[in-house]
């Protein structure tokens, strides 16, 4: 159960900005497990983003590689990225980004038409998923309008995985949501991974990062710390204070 | 002179105050007025019966006066606290005038004295407009010791300090001159003076810089001739007689004490080596391969790529040291360069390769040594710092650098530490 998904090997990423050079990530060696729900934490601008772009293909690096199933990924041209990105990659954001003039369910399908071209398939793939997320028909009916923003983000998780991705790359998803709400999407991640899902989350806040099973600490560009909590069983007494042990050494 | 005016403007106001106190407080005058008195004595005469009665009003007068009869006792006063009788009137120099009727004394009139009043008051206001003056006068003279030190003690300062900074070297400093300085002329040409000392200080170390490379050019020539003058008194040793060799060693030994002498002499040049400013800071690989591009004038080098990470270095200390490098396989190689790169030990390895001849084995230990040439540097320029320069560098980088025999060839390693 230990094979890694994701390798990076020296992983750099320097932006220049009026000739000033400014190196976010530096020399990152990290390994990412498949079933690993892992959770990168840091203070804000020690490259929590910018590492989650490069290893989801968002974004390529500056230096070093990226070996994705053992695939190199470091290496592809933007467009092979979008191909790469589509078929192993699921995307939640802080932002809802679900296009406003399609109803939520064809914002789903319109992901998953990227993949199959079966319709059938994946209209029943997303009707499942709709069910998981507590979505009823009505629901996915309506524009993102109409939609409450917990329950957008609970569409968004659907599409995430409408294209059954071999990750799923979370960015602060529950940034903008009120804290009921973003349990509610917190819960899908864990059941996400509970039913064997791969994600990677980036998060700076507590509760979120209680449900990952590893929790790496980024401190100006390099992984300074790495703590192992194992799969989430519900935040009890010992596994908030192992994180909280983590976080105060890390100097959160 | 500004100054001037000041001390004639202090001058004045001396003056002024002491006029001004002197007319201001003219000292009493003691007068006595005749008329009134007289007046008032001939009315209290006419109304001396009435006077008993409470009713009746005494007289208006500028002195306070009491009046009393014949026998002492006091019949009235314009005030209290008066002399009531004739001793303490007398013993206080008050004017006593006698009311008379039919050229009979019925009473007297004692008019209060007032002198000794006028002349505590006068004492008081002299005593206050002392105190003014002398106000004044001290805040003119502060403010004339405050001109006189901005105007005159602290350019002497000024100049104090330039002399300080001129005796401890420090010469770039220029003396802040002020537009109302008095001193003008003077200050600038203490100026100019520091400006030509500067000048002269710095024709000097230009005089002293090429002075030292003109030391490390003549001590290399001087070293070839004499390690010719000892190998060729070797040579003479083996077909001389006793009494030859005896004074061929002599030779010898002369020829090896001018070397030492003249490498101590271009070690001194050297001392400053550690003065180099190395800043070491995070270089991606990319920027490296680009250095060895840019340092392969005749395109020898051929790179395989690097591996991609980000290194501590300093990128213009870095170049100086490749330059030297593929310089030197240039020098004594002239073969292609194979250059790679490859992660040791939390590091970035970077090997440049030629396939010339190597040096040999026992020399390679001894290719950082400062001076040290080996046996392949004959007829060929340098001095034998390169290496010993690009290590020093290098260390200063936190890396490593290494050097061996690749057979064929020579190889040179640099490593340098990852950035985290």
């Amino acid at each position: 159960m230990t094979t890694n998904i994701i390798t990076t090997n020296k992983l750099c990423k320097t932006f220049s900005t009026g000739g000033v050079q400014q190196h976010v990530l530096r020399n990152l060696d990290l390994q990412i497990q498949k079933d690993d729900f892992t959770v990168i934490m840091g203070a804000s601008g020690s490259g929590k983003s910018t590492l989650l772009y490069a290893l989801s293909g968002m974004d390529s690096p500056t230096l070093g590689e990226i070996t994705f199933n053992e695939e190199m990924i470091s290496k592809k041209s933007s467009d092979e990225l979008a191909v790469f990105r589509r078929r192993n990659c699921g995307f939640v954001f802080q932002q809802i980004y679900l296009c406003d003039n399609m109803s939520l369910m064809d914002n789903v399908m319109a992901s998953g038409l990227l993949v199959s071209k079966s319709r059938k398939g994946v209209a029943s793939k997303a009707e499942e998923l709709f069910d998981q997320v507590g979505l009823s028909t009505q629901d996915w009916r309506k524009f993102p309008a109409q939609l409450s923003g917990g329950e957008a983000q609970r569409g968004a998780v659907v599409r995430a995985l409408i294209n059954s991705p071999s990750i799923l790359f979370a960015d602060e998803p529950t940034g903008a949501l009120n804290s009921a709400m973003g349990l509610a999407v917190l819960d899908l991640l864990t059941e996400a991974h509970q039913r064997g899902q791969s994600v990677v989350m980036v998060t700076h806040d507590i509760t979120s990062a209680l449900r990952g099973s590893r929790i790496l600490y980024l401190k100006d560009g390099v992984i300074c710390g790495e703590c192992v909590l194992g799969t989430y069983e519900g935040a009890d007494d010992k596994r908030k204070e192992t994180l909280r042990a983590f976080l105060a050494e890390m100097g959160w | 002179m500004r100054i001037r005016y000041y001390a004639l403007a202090l001058g004045a106001a001396l003056i002024v105050g002491i006029c001004g106190v002197m007319f201001l407080l003219p000292a009493p005058q003691y007068r006595i007025d005749l008329a009134q008195i007289n007046d008032i004595t001939s009315t209290l005469s006419e109304h001396f019966d009435s006077l008993h009665s409470e009713e009746y009003l005494l007289p208006k007068s500028s002195y306070d006066y009491a009046v009393i009869d014949a026998e002492g006792h006091l019949l009235r006063a314009t005030t209290s606290g008066l002399c009531e009788d004739i001793y303490s009137a007398l013993k206080h120099g008050d004017i006593i005038v006698d009311i008379t009727r039919e050229e009979k004394i019925i009473g007297k009139v004692l008019f209060a004295n007032e002198l000794e009043g006028q002349l505590q008051a006068y004492q008081l206001a002299l005593q206050v407009g002392a105190i003014i003056v002398l106000v004044l006068l001290a805040a003119v003279a502060a403010a004339f010791l405050m001109i006189i030190n901005r105007q005159i003690l602290r350019p002497f300062q000024n100049m104090r300090g330039l002399a300080g900074r001129i005796a401890a070297g420090e010469l770039e400093t220029p003396l802040a001159m002020d537009k109302r300085n008095i001193f003008g002329a003077f200050t600038e040409s203490f100026d100019l003076m520091r400006e030509e000392l500067r000048r002269s200080k710095e024709n000097e170390q230009a005089a002293e810089r090429s002075k030292r490379e003109l030391v490390a050019t003549l001590s290399h020539d001087i070293q070839t001739p004499v390690s010719s003058i000892k190998a060729v008194a070797e040579l003479m040793e083996v077909c001389a007689d006793k009494a030859q060799v005896e004074k061929l060693k002599t030779i010898q030994s002369k020829a090896s004490q001018i070397q030492t002498l003249v490498t101590e002499l271009f070690q001194t040049t050297l001392e400053e080596l550690d003065k180099l400013n190395v800043e070491p800071i995070p270089v991606p690989s990319s920027q490296i391969t680009q250095i060895i591009k840019t340092a392969d004038y005749q395109s020898l080098a051929a790179l395989s790529e690097f591996p991609g990470c980000l290194v501590r270095a300093d990128p213009s200390r870095l170049a100086q040291v490749i330059d030297n490098l593929i310089a030197n396989s240039y020098k004594y190689a002239a073969t292609e360069i194979q250059v790679s790169g490859e992660f040791e030990e939390e590091g970035l390895s970077i090997t440049l390769r030629d396939f010339g001849p190597g040096v040999l084995e026992e020399e390679l230990p001894r290719l950082a040594i400062k001076y040290f040439r080996g046996a392949s540097a004959e007829g060929k320029n340098g001095y034998g710092l390169g290496f010993f320069i690009a290590h020093h560098l290098i260390e200063r980088m936190g890396g490593r650098l290494e050097c061996q025999n690749a057979h064929p060839g020579f190889a040179v390693k640099i490593w340098l530490k990852l950035d985290s």
